[in-house]
């Protein structure tokens, strides 16, 4: 006993007791490191699976398209009811409500002001006054 | 040697080295554990952005043929195409140009994929109606899904309806089909 007394209080050695301190501290900071890093390859995953991305980007291009198609049309009422019709029931039949409505249509410059709404539950786009202008579109 | 009690301190910090040691190890394990499944989700994050690019690739305008996945889906009459199928000019695999060689090309070799078509039937505005258009078989557990929209209306001169869709679309009733194409490695 009196010798591990003795070894109790003495201080030889320290840079050894340090040095084996600061090995396993790094060793646990490394781990921790490695683990995040892999998560978060896992978590970027998820995100890109899970965001309705190109969801919300096809349902304003085809209003776009609808629009470019004939401008006019889109303040039939007859149109648009049937229009919305299948593409609630198209995108509803995965979970996500989708709307959109026409505000305004001018058929001399051909341009079309109108609402996009899109919801997935998690993530909502909502487009208040999309504006559309037929000739800058292009084709498609 | 045994009963002489010099070096204690040296003993208690090997033994608590260790006990550090494996319990970084346990702590790296544990984390293997959850990475497994996140390398899958990696994968079908990689394989649903090729899906939805050869998509995109169809459904761009070219100056000759238009948009190439719009005349695929004017030009179905209501019918199925196996791969080795040649029941239809432009959904066949082995004659002629059609939307399975089209896929066959943009998408990576070893990759197998489904194509539907899905639309609101006119008959009964609240059903959808789900054609397989390209059969490769039944999709595997790691099967992911990408979508396009293409809407038919009546009187387009560059896209010219077949039969079926002539007696569904009229003026003021175009028709929404979403292409759904299903891929999968093996």
């Amino acid at each position: 006993m009196a010798g591990i007394k003795s070894l109790l209080r003495s201080d030889d050695g320290q840079w050894i007791i340090i040095s084996g301190l600061i090995v396993a501290i790094g060793l646990i900071i490394l781990s921790v490191l490695l683990n995040q890093a892999m998560i978060s390859g896992g978590k970027a995953s998820e995100a890109v699976l899970d965001f309705p991305k190109s969801d919300i980007r096809e349902f304003r291009w085809e209003i776009y398209r609808w629009t470019n198609q004939n401008v006019t049309k889109m303040n039939e009422s007859t149109q648009i009811r049937n229009l919305t019709n299948q593409t609630k029931l198209l995108y509803g039949a995965r979970g996500i409500s989708v709307n959109f409505s026409v505000i305004e249509i001018n058929a001399t410059n051909q341009t079309a002001n109108v609402t996009i709404f899109i919801t997935d539950g998690t993530t909502t786009c909502n487009y208040r006054h999309e504006f559309i202008q037929c000739d800058e579109m292009g084709e498609g | 040697m045994l009963k002489d009690d010099f070096a204690q301190l040296h003993t208690i910090e090997g033994l608590a080295a260790a006990g550090i040691m494996i319990a970084t190890l346990f702590a790296v394990m544990e984390g293997a554990v959850i990475i497994t499944p996140q390398t899958g989700l990696a994968l079908d994050a990689n394989l649903k952005q090729i899906g939805d690019d050869a998509l995109a690739v169809l459904d761009a305008y070219d100056p000759i043929d238009q948009i190439p996945l719009k005349q695929y889906v004017a030009s179905w009459n209501n019918t199925t195409a196996g791969i080795e199928s040649t029941n239809t000019t432009r959904f066949g695999g082995s004659a002629g140009y059609g939307l399975n060689k089209s896929l066959n090309c943009l998408l990576p070799n070893d990759t197998l994929f489904d194509v539907d078509f899905l639309y609101v039937n006119h008959s009964n505005q609240s059903d959808i109606t789900v054609c397989r258009v390209i059969d490769n078989g039944e999709p595997g557990t790691n099967a992911v899904v990408s979508r396009r929209l293409v809407t038919l209306f009546a009187n387009e001169s560059d896209y010219t309806l077949s039969p079926y869709w002539n007696s569904t679309v009229s003026v003021n009733d175009p028709q929404v089909v979403e292409v759904r194409l299903t891929l999968w490695q093996v």
